[in-house]
């Protein structure tokens, strides 16, 4: 098995206490991956594990002067964060969903929330974007429609927060998308405030979007290389798959 | 009129010149290119077309510096983008329209 490759090395000991699990790797836009990192930033959470596999690239990130690993989990006793600073070879994707879902149903987490974007052609005409949901079981679209969020009823859904439902679904461990209209080809900022914006609903949190919006210029900037990667890395095939109909669609 | 080869990196630390990330869309008769400026007026674009190609130019409000960036990174300002941008297709550029809003550069440019 891949998974035997990867290992999830704790930093920090800490005594769980059912989390909520954010994830937001890299992906469309890097919508998931900007909020997630502002997420981290607002509440000053602290790295506590990291993703030692050597499926990997060999990248190491320094940060302030401090060594790092690319793939990290950031958190507190109720609630954990998943980023990465690399764009995730499609090679690795299965066994490191495989590998963080088996984790997390050993902690006893609560629900896995990915947070990601959907390319949306008319993006630079959209002020606010919309937020939508994917539900790993439909009994979760009630709770979500309860905060006023839309659940994708027919269609597909593609990249790593597709297989993270996938894996949450088999392991028991509710789970639910949130995907916001986003550019496809440019770090979107915007599409990260309106993700952290439901978010701060459905968590009853209060993380200030606020500074994402004054410093997008900034973070475009910065976010244009893990685009890039990420680009590199994704099949078109499985790119825009989510426009698709699917066949049993009624 | 032809352009020279563009370079890979997304930053040009000699020249302090920055790759803009590009969507280009091809329709029917058309191109709809997208150019991502962030730190970029309107008025300081500037878009050059060959037969099949284009040159899209842009200079910063304000000199950007990342203080603690790489190792020669950390010693360059950029102030400006470069990209040029090849179509698969012979355009038509003095029927070529564009728009800028939020930072993006948005050209119509039909095909001949």
């Amino acid at each position: 098995m891949v998974e035997e490759y990867l290992e999830i090395v704790m930093e920090k000991d800490i005594k769980f206490f059912e989390p909520v699990v954010i994830e937001g790797f890299p992906d469309v836009g890097l919508a998931g991956a900007i909020a997630s990192m502002h997420l981290i930033e607002s509440l000053g959470l602290e790295e506590i594990a990291y993703i030692e596999t050597p499926l990997l690239p060999p990248i190491m990130v320094v940060h302030n002067g401090e060594l790092l690993h690319p793939v990290r989990i950031y958190g507190n006793e109720r609630l954990i964060v998943l980023i990465s600073e690399i764009a995730l070879p499609l090679t690795v994707l299965n066994p490191l969903v495989k590998k963080v879902v088996e984790w997390l149903k050993g902690l006893r987490a609560r629900m896995l929330i990915a947070l990601t974007g959907f390319p949306v052609e008319n993006r630079l005409e959209i002020e606010k974007p919309e937020v939508y949901a994917v539900v790993s079981k439909k009994e979760y679209a009630e709770i979500v429609s309860k905060y006023k969020i839309e659940v994708l009823q027919e269609g597909f859904i593609s990249g790593i927060y597709a297989l993270f439902l996938k894996e949450c679904l088999k392991a028991g461990l509710p789970a639910i998308a949130l995907v916001a209209q986003s550019f496809l080809k440019y770090p979107d900022p915007g599409a990260a405030a309106e993700l952290l914006n439901t978010l701060n609903v459905l968590l009853s949190i209060n993380v200030d979007v606020k500074p994402l919006l004054e410093n997008a210029e900034e973070i475009r900037l910065k976010a244009r290389d893990l685009l890039r990667q990420t680009e590199r890395v994704t099949p078109s095939a499985y790119r825009n798959v989510e426009g698709e109909l699917p066949l049993m669609y009624r | 009129m032809s352009f020279p080869e563009d370079f890979d990196s997304l930053w040009d630390n000699v020249e302090g010149c920055m790759e803009p990330l590009v969507e280009v869309r091809e329709k029917y008769d058309s191109f709809e290119i997208y150019v991502d400026l962030p730190y970029v007026k309107g008025e300081s674009v500037e878009v050059r077309f060959s037969e099949d190609a284009l040159l899209v130019m842009a200079k910063c409000s304000k000199a950007i510096k990342f203080n603690k960036w790489g190792f020669s990174q950390k010693r360059t300002e950029y102030k400006y983008f470069r990209k040029i941008i090849r179509l698969p297709h012979k355009i038509d550029p003095k029927k070529a329209t564009s728009t800028f809003k939020g930072g993006v550069l948005k050209i119509i440019v039909p095909k001949i």
